[in-house]
């Protein structure tokens, strides 16, 4: 197998159509007979839909209405618990919450025609916090307001707390973070009973749009397409959110027999789509005299907003990466998802995971500074050693050193003598500096047996020029799938990665890989590129037509003779579990992830106590990541994960009224503008992941976990305030530290 | 985009004259749009409340930058980017070119306008702060005529002015002076760019030594209205900085604002934020005071000890900049008059001749010859002249930035004592 | 109904009947199907918009149709950049995509007002425009790259 493609920095596939403004996103695209959609939405939390009245102003005749009443199939949106509708029925059960649908010609008739409709509404009492949905007087979903829970137990908990010397307790929260992609959401659907339905759109997941409007038409899944266009960023904003906008947008042209484009503006689309979960976390942790943790008791709670969405796999991932890389021998980690009347909350890149790590990091230090050791050394004493297992009783097999993992980390960010010099030189000084570290792990791909209950297939096909055709529903989303799937494919058919193309994501094209979520597109689903390139190649060879041995050449000369000779040369892989991955998903326990990746991250950072602003001044992002696939590409995820996660700390706050989002414009909503971030230094270790391509493991989320922690954990060190809340805006710096 | 657009109309006048014969003709009915860095986010919205907009933008009878001795007149539709690029502004209004370099970010600062900043009259505006501390003036015209009042007091309340529906502004006057003010401003926002402030500051000070002549304080964001501070600029007049000076200018500007909690920040995080900021502007001009490089004061203001030696030579050059020649005349300059007193008994000859080693040291080095010159008598500064005349220019730097220290370090004790 | 503007776009000369208070985004990608130029805001903040009248970066989702009657507007379809463009992309510049037509017309308009740019510069110059994914490192990467003599 040659080696070309792989780890070096070939151009991005597609970047070429980027840099030039050719690429086609969803909005660029029109059609003859095309309308637009728009949605009349709710404007109140919670109540019952009495009346809706058309005001004059526009001729209501020329537009294209749609209610629940007009929804074909079942008004539901498949995704796990089916308790959304795509059109309230009746009743309101979060702000924003769609009613009406409206198409029309005229994109600014449209707008105005919305601004005309009133949804009269009677209100009920809406509950807005997880406190409020514990406490149970109102019900608002089911009939304990839970979605789901989860119980993870390991050794016997209760019987630590008497031995141990120190017993360490706090809570921590962390708020609402929009993923704020740069194209808003937008589809454009074409779709009647005798041709079917073509959906073009702006998406993660094409195969969970077909399944979603395949409940709601009465369609066999063959008459569904999905066609993912260019797409603007995602961060799993797009994951789920889309099948509604598709199943809309479906609605309008299943009615007026128009292709109809729907393209949120960025005011609508940050109040009435998915946020990643608010969440609570109250940890109790027994430590030793020595240092060694004896026990944790983390109650983690999460706030799913008003239907189910993926907060039961929200919770799950947060719940299996609550204890960190640490060994616990003793473990409760009970936790829950609570529905409020918010709308729903759902996929944001670390899915749980950075809600339930920040906890667990700032609670390190915190442990560190009540028995009286350094943040360092309460990490040596506890970390997971290979042979140990984790929370889930999951044993560590691979060789990572997690100390020499932090030694480097330290030094790259000149740790020690930093911390030593702002010690002394904050002195009298308004501006303080300190400098803290985060250290944590993230599991890749599906937990447990969710990749076995997805059975992804990838196909790579052949054509007669020799060009090969990588075929999945993987999308390309800006982290790079096309190049790094033809980077897989091109060395594992030791041909030039320029031979490679990466088939559209189109579901009459391409069969169903999963989705692209969960850290799972270069570990699971390039590994099945790997192997169904290796398996066209070996097709060639057992046939005859090709040698063992090749050049470039000669696989073209191969693909020709075999295609003319058998009429098609196509390869498909179908996902297998990798042998020893046990997992029980009625304890919870076992190997919940084939790998993690390992990382620690280092802030600097300068606190100006006469403004409380905190400025990161250096970040060091040193991560384990099984192998590299594309050095630029792989830099790229984690720089832009740690500018999410400086957001996430310090400047991303959604501002809530009633419910509702109220800060919902970029300029009231404040992502980090390149003149806020610091030098972002990224280092990698390779311990190669035997099922991941080319011993490659997930690294999508990861950045998300490390960039909070570390920079609450250096705002203590520079000023003393030990904060437990994101984000963490001036204003309340000021207030805890006046308090 | 939440606005339906037939529903507007926007019509181009062909010249100052006819825009505002429209305006006279149907008062208040006609909104100009300049460069619609404002007006067009709330169209967008849907939130635009006018339908009419006359657009001004072609209008370059409202354009362009005079200089005269007396002063600085902007017109209306100058932008951002031709305010921070223009030598003369950012070297006697350094407060309003930093204004604009801190408003939007590049595309915005090619668009916006100076008159579009006030006529918008929203409090947290960065501009007018500026505006305000340097006693700008507006000029307003009408088909009627035009009249000119003082920037200060145009705003009477949130987001109203005292613009009649006829006028528009025509220029931005500012008064020039060879007074040696010290110029500070700070902007407290969101985020390091395309923030709207939370607090801003802008303040100018004369001082005699380290006590002040006149000063004058504008804050942003902070009530209805941009506003001057006259009661802690009465309190501080005539005061030298010192801590008492500090507390009791902080307590006093707490008394003028009226802060608010909204969408950005709290009430209470404006005011602490407005006492401390006015408690660094006064530790910053102290220092500034005793060395002209703004960083150094800075990093003073900020408790640091000694950061002269971790500056860059821009720093240094700027601190060099801001001293009389030796020899010469200061002007306005009591300490800088004071220091090289001991010259008083020179001859002539050797005024002459330092006047002359200052020429050939400047063209040599591009900055001025600095020597401590506090008990040095003309004779031996003109031979350390002299003598350092052939240094290269890496040693040179080094040896005028220990000199200034020196001189720093006078008065630093000077105004301590 | 008001007077057809004129205006020349990527060197073409265009006669537009659009309402005066049409958006030029607008403009740009619905009459005269240039898609290159984005919307990710409507609001001025994100500076995915951007393209240059006469010479000069804007904000083209707030610049009614009207103001550039007469005027040079250059979009990414049309704009000179091929050392930039082969920046970002050996850089990893772009991720998505989406905001990288208005990160180049920025690029283009700084380096031509400044062609040898300091770290600030460059921070400073691209503020305006907005990435979710890179968080820029890669972008400064690519301008460093661009400003390089050949």
């Amino acid at each position: 197998m040659h080696n070309h493609a792989v780890g070096t920095p070939v151009p991005r596939k597609e970047g070429a159509e980027k840099v030039t403004g050719r690429a086609q996103y969803v909005d660029d695209l029109h059609m003859p007979n095309m309308i637009h959609g728009t949605t009349v939405r709710s404007q109140i939390a919670r109540g019952k839909i009495h009346n809706i009245t058309f005001a004059e102003g526009v001729p209501w005749d020329e537009f294209t209405i749609v209610t629940a009443a007009d929804t074909p199939g079942k008004n539901a949106v498949t995704l796990i618990l089916d308790d959304q509708p795509f059109l309230a029925n009746g009743i309101i059960n979060h702000p924003e919450e769609p009613v009406v649908l409206l198409a029309h010609p005229d994109k600014g008739l449209l707008e105005k025609a919305r601004t005309l409709l009133h949804i009269d509404i009677e209100p009920l009492t809406p509950i807005f916090s997880i406190e409020e949905s514990e406490r149970r007087e109102q019900i608002i979903w089911g009939d304990d307001n839970l979605f789901k829970n989860f119980l993870i137990e390991k050794g016997d908990l209760d019987s630590v707390w008497a031995q141990a010397a120190y017993i360490v307790e706090d809570e921590y929260r962390t708020g609402a973070q929009e993923q704020l992609y740069i194209e808003p959401q937008g589809m454009i659907a074409l779709a009647n009973p005798a041709e079917g339905i073509t959906i073009w759109g702006s998406m993660q997941c094409p195969y969970y749009i077909q399944k979603a409007l395949l409940s709601l038409f009465p369609l066999p899944p063959e008459k569904i397409r999905i066609i993912q266009m260019e797409t603007g960023g995602g961060f799993g904003g797009k994951e789920e959110y889309p099948s509604i906008l598709a199943g809309h947008a479906a609605l309008l042209s299943w009615k007026s027999g128009r292709p109809v484009k729907m393209i949120y503006d960025r005011a609508e689309d940050m109040s009435a789509t998915t946020k990643r979960h608010p969440s609570r976390s109250r940890l109790k942790t027994a430590v030793a005299k020595d240092g060694k943790l004896l026990g944790i008791d983390f109650q983690f709670d999460i706030d799913g907003g008003a239907y189910a969405t993926l907060s039961a796999v929200v919770l799950s991932r947060g719940t299996i990466h609550a204890c960190g890389p640490y060994y616990f021998p003793n473990v409760r980690v009970t936790s829950r998802a609570f529905a409020t009347n918010s709308p729903p909350h759902g996929a944001f890149r670390g899915f749980g995971a950075p809600q339930s790590i920040f906890a667990m990091e700032r609670h390190m230090d915190k442990i560190a500074g009540v028995i009286g050791i350094t943040p360092e050394e309460i990490r040596r004493r506890n970390f997971l050693k290979p042979g140990q297992t984790t929370s889930t009783g999951q044993t560590v097999r691979e060789n990572v050193d997690l100390n020499q993992i932090l030694d480097r980390a330290l030094a790259l960010s000149d740790y020690h003598r930093k911390r030593a010099e702002f010690a002394e030189k904050n002195k009298g000084r308004a501006t303080k500096k300190g400098i803290g570290f985060a250290s944590f792990m993230h599991g890749a791909g599906f937990t447990g047996s969710g990749e076995r209950y997805l059975q992804s297939v990838v196909a790579v096909e052949a054509t007669r020029e020799g060009r090969v055709r990588v075929l999945s529903s993987s999308t390309e989303i800006g982290q790079g799938t096309n190049t790094i799937f033809s980077q897989i494919a091109a060395d594992a058919l030791g041909i030039g990665y320029d031979q490679i193309d990466v088939g559209r994501p189109d579901t009459a094209e391409v069969p169903n890989s999963g989705p692209t979520v969960a850290s799972r597109t270069c570990m699971v689903v390039g590994k099945l590129v790997e192997s169904a390139a290796i398996g066209l190649k070996q097709t060639l060879v057992n046939s005859g037509i090709l040698k063992q041995e090749y050049t470039p050449k000669e696989f073209r000369q191969a693909c020709a003779a075999y295609i003319d000779k058998f009429g098609m040369l196509k390869s498909t892989t179908q996902y297998e579990a990798p042998p020893g991955i046990y997992w029980d998903d009625e304890k919870y326990q076992g190997d919940a992830y084939g790998a993690y990746a390992w990382a620690v991250y280092v802030a600097d950072v300068s606190v100006d106590t006469r403004t409380w602003e905190v400025q990161i001044d250096d970040f060091v992002a040193l991560q384990e990541v099984g192998r590299v696939i594309h050095p630029v590409l792989a830099k790229g995820q984690i720089e832009g994960g740690v500018a999410q996660g400086i957001g996430y700390a310090l400047y991303e706050g959604v501002t809530w009224k009633d419910g509702r989002m109220i800060n919902n414009q970029m300029t009231n909503y404040i992502m980090p503008t390149s003149a806020d971030i610091p030098p972002i230094r990224v280092f990698f270790e390779e311990i190669p992941y035997a099922y991941g391509p080319l011993g490659a493991k997930g690294i999508g989320e990861l950045p998300m976990d490390g960039p909070a922690p570390a920079i609450l954990n250096a705002i203590e060190n520079a000023t003393g305030a030990s904060v437990n809340e994101i984000p963490l805006l001036p204003e309340m710096l000021m207030e805890l530290v006046h308090a | 985009m939440r606005a339906y657009v037939p529903d507007y109309e926007l019509v181009a006048p062909p010249d100052l004259r006819s825009a505002l014969e429209t305006m006279a003709s149907e008062p208040g009915a006609w909104r100009p749009i300049a460069g619609g860095t404002d007006l067009m986010v709330l169209f967008e919205a849907g939130r635009l409340p006018f339908h009419k907009l006359l657009s001004i933008w072609k209008l370059d009878e409202l354009r362009g930058i005079d200089v005269t001795p007396e002063s600085i007149t902007v017109g209306a539709l100058t932008s951002y980017t031709q305010i921070l690029q223009h030598a003369i502004l950012q070297r006697e209004f350094p407060l309003l070119t930093k204004a604009a370099s801190w408003t939007g970010g590049v595309a915005t600062q090619n668009r916006g306008t100076l008159a579009g900043n006030i006529a918008n009259a929203s409090p947290a505006a960065d501009s007018p702060p500026a505006l305000l501390v340097y006693d700008a003036q507006l000029e307003l015209v009408s088909a009627a005529g035009s009249r000119t009042i003082p920037y200060n007091g145009f705003h009477t309340g949130y987001k109203r002015t005292q613009m009649r529906p006829d006028e528009l502004i025509a220029r931005i006057r500012l008064p020039r002076s060879n007074r040696n003010w010290h110029h500070f401003t700070r902007k407290v926002g969101t985020r390091k760019a395309q923030a709207i402030s939370k607090v801003c500051l802008a303040a100018v000070a004369e001082l005699d030594g380290i006590t002040f002549k006149e000063v004058r304080i504008a804050l942003g964001s902070v009530a209805p209205t941009v506003i001057r501070c006259p009661r802690t600029e009465a309190f501080l007049t005539g005061k030298s900085i010192n801590n008492e000076t500090i507390v009791g200018a902080k307590e006093t500007i707490v008394s003028e604002v009226q802060p608010i909690t909204d969408i950005r920040s709290t009430a209470d995080y404006r005011l602490r934020v407005t006492a401390n900021v006015v408690e660094q502007f006064l530790l910053w001009t102290k220092f500034h005071a005793c060395c002209g490089s703004s960083r150094w004061a800075d990093a003073m203001a900020d408790g640091a000890q000694d950061p002269w030696w971790n500056l860059e030579e821009k720093d240094w050059l700027e601190a060099f900049a801001s001293h009389p020649k030796i020899g010469e005349k200061p002007v306005n300059d009591a300490v800088a008059t004071q220091e090289q007193k001991s010259i008083g008994g020179a001859s002539p000859k050797i005024l002459a001749a330092l006047a002359e080693g200052n020429r050939i040291y400047f063209e040599k080095f591009g900055y001025i010859y600095i020597v401590c010159a506090t008990g040095k008598s003309g004779e031996e500064m003109l031979a350390t002249l002299r003598e350092r005349l052939f240094n290269d220019p890496g040693s040179e730097i080094r040896i005028a930035a220990e000199e200034q220290q020196k001189i720093t370090a006078l008065r630093l004790e000077k105004f301590s004592a | 109904m008001p007077d057809a503007i004129t205006f020349t776009v990527n060197g073409t000369q265009r006669t537009i009947n659009d309402h005066p208070m049409s958006r030029l985004l607008d403009v740009l990608r619905e009459t005269l199907s240039l898609t290159g130029t984005k919307e990710g805001c409507g609001e001025g903040e994100c500076g995915a918009c951007s393209v240059l009248i006469d010479g000069e970066l804007v904000n083209s989702c707030l610049v009614p149709l009207l103001q550039v009657d007469g005027a040079h507007v250059t979009t990414i379809e049309g704009v000179s950049a091929y050392k930039i463009q082969k920046a970002f992309l050996d850089e990893g510049g772009a991720q998505c995509g989406i905001c990288t037509p208005g990160m180049i017309m920025a690029t283009v308009h700084l380096l031509k007002r400044n062609p040898n740019p300091d770290e600030q510069q460059i921070r400073d110059g691209l503020a305006g425009n907005l990435c979710r994914c890179t968080g820029y490192t890669r972008i400064f990467e690519a301008v460093r790259e661009a400003i390089k003599p050949r």
